[in-house]
């Protein structure tokens, strides 16, 4: 178990150490390298955590150094503006709801979900308007998105009770925000895309022997 | 009151450590060894310090097949000066753990 934790951070690891600054990418490599000569077991495993805080931390700091690609300038922006207007009618809808007071319990219940599923995604959204494009950003906005289709489900299988319905329903709401949100979600310019688009290195990290 | 620059009981650990024997390359895994630091916090004190010319760094030239190159350090003059003035300023032991020498990388 504990062998196969380590080569998973191992491999996390090696993914983000290529996102390391020019400075200290030779330091997460460092890390990275001593891995071979640490123990087996739990000690190699705690190895692994700390490198892979090292390169996490410092490759935050990376990503909002490095100049956003042109590609990403205006779609980012764009994609959030997207996906907040394709939210904010229906919390509209949400907030007159509340606001009218007079709706049976389970559509005030039903109603209440949908707001606080639509206003975490719409904040989610914000949070990837600018430079917000780490892992944690792209991960909240894909949960957010996530439990907005699970609340259109619940909304609609609590006032309706029709499981077809619901799953209709949960496509057609959480459908145009997962659209507008795939180039936020995709890091198109380290992931995905050509060398020659992105102008992508090739910064392999030392290969570490496991056993 | 703010700490004194490098007198963090960490930083004084690995100066300790490294000013024991000035003129010898160390492994990142022997200094955490010694010091009880784990990599997280190590890697970026390390960094810091070769930031600051403190500590002089390499790749292994010659690694054994399979096993990929690793990164030594030692310190500087100014690293081995910088780290006399924080012994002095510091009057007690490091609290970190610093174990004896028992010999790092030639």
């Amino acid at each position: 178990m504990r062998r196969w934790l380590t080569g998973r951070v191992c491999r996390l690891i090696a993914r983000r150490v290529v996102h390391l600054p020019p400075g200290r990418r030779e330091w997460g490599e460092a890390a990275v390298a001593e891995l071979a000569a640490v123990p087996d077991g739990e000690r190699r495993l705690r190895w692994a955590l700390g490198s892979l805080w090292f390169v996490v931390s410092h490759g935050g700091l990376a990503t909002a150094s490095l100049p956003e690609p042109t590609v990403r300038a205006w779609m980012r922006p764009m994609c959030a503006v997207l996906g907040i207007v394709t939210v904010a009618p229906w919390l509209a809808v949400s907030i007159q709801g509340l606001a009218e007071r007079d709706a049976p319990d389970a559509t005030l219940r039903s109603t209440a979900v949908m707001l606080a599923a639509q206003v975490i995604l719409v904040v989610a959204f914000l949070a990837n308007w600018r430079r917000a494009s780490g892992l944690v950003a792209r991960s909240t906005l894909l949960a957010a998105i996530a439990g907005y289709g699970a609340a259109t489900a619940f909304s609609s299988l609590d006032n309706l009770g029709a499981p077809a319905l619901a799953v209709i329903a949960s496509l057609i709401f959480a459908g145009p925000p997962l659209l507008a949100a795939l180039p936020l979600l995709t890091r198109a310019d380290r992931g995905a895309g050509p060398d020659w688009l992105f102008g992508r290195e090739d910064h392999r990290p030392p290969r570490v022997e496991q056993g | 009151m703010p700490r004194r620059p490098d007198t963090h009981p960490r930083t004084r650990a690995v100066f300790e450590l490294l000013a024991g024997d000035p003129g010898q390359w160390w492994y990142g895994y022997d200094i955490a060894r010694r010091t009880g630091l784990g990599s997280g916090t190590l890697y970026p004190l390390l960094a810091r310090l070769a930031d600051r010319s403190y500590l002089e760094t390499r790749w292994e030239s010659d690694p054994p097949p399979g096993r990929p190159r690793r990164h030594l350090y030692r310190l500087t003059a100014g690293g081995a000066q910088r780290a006399a003035e924080v012994a002095r300023m510091t009057s007690s032991p490091s609290p970190a753990r610093v174990r004896p020498i028992l010999g790092g990388a030639r």
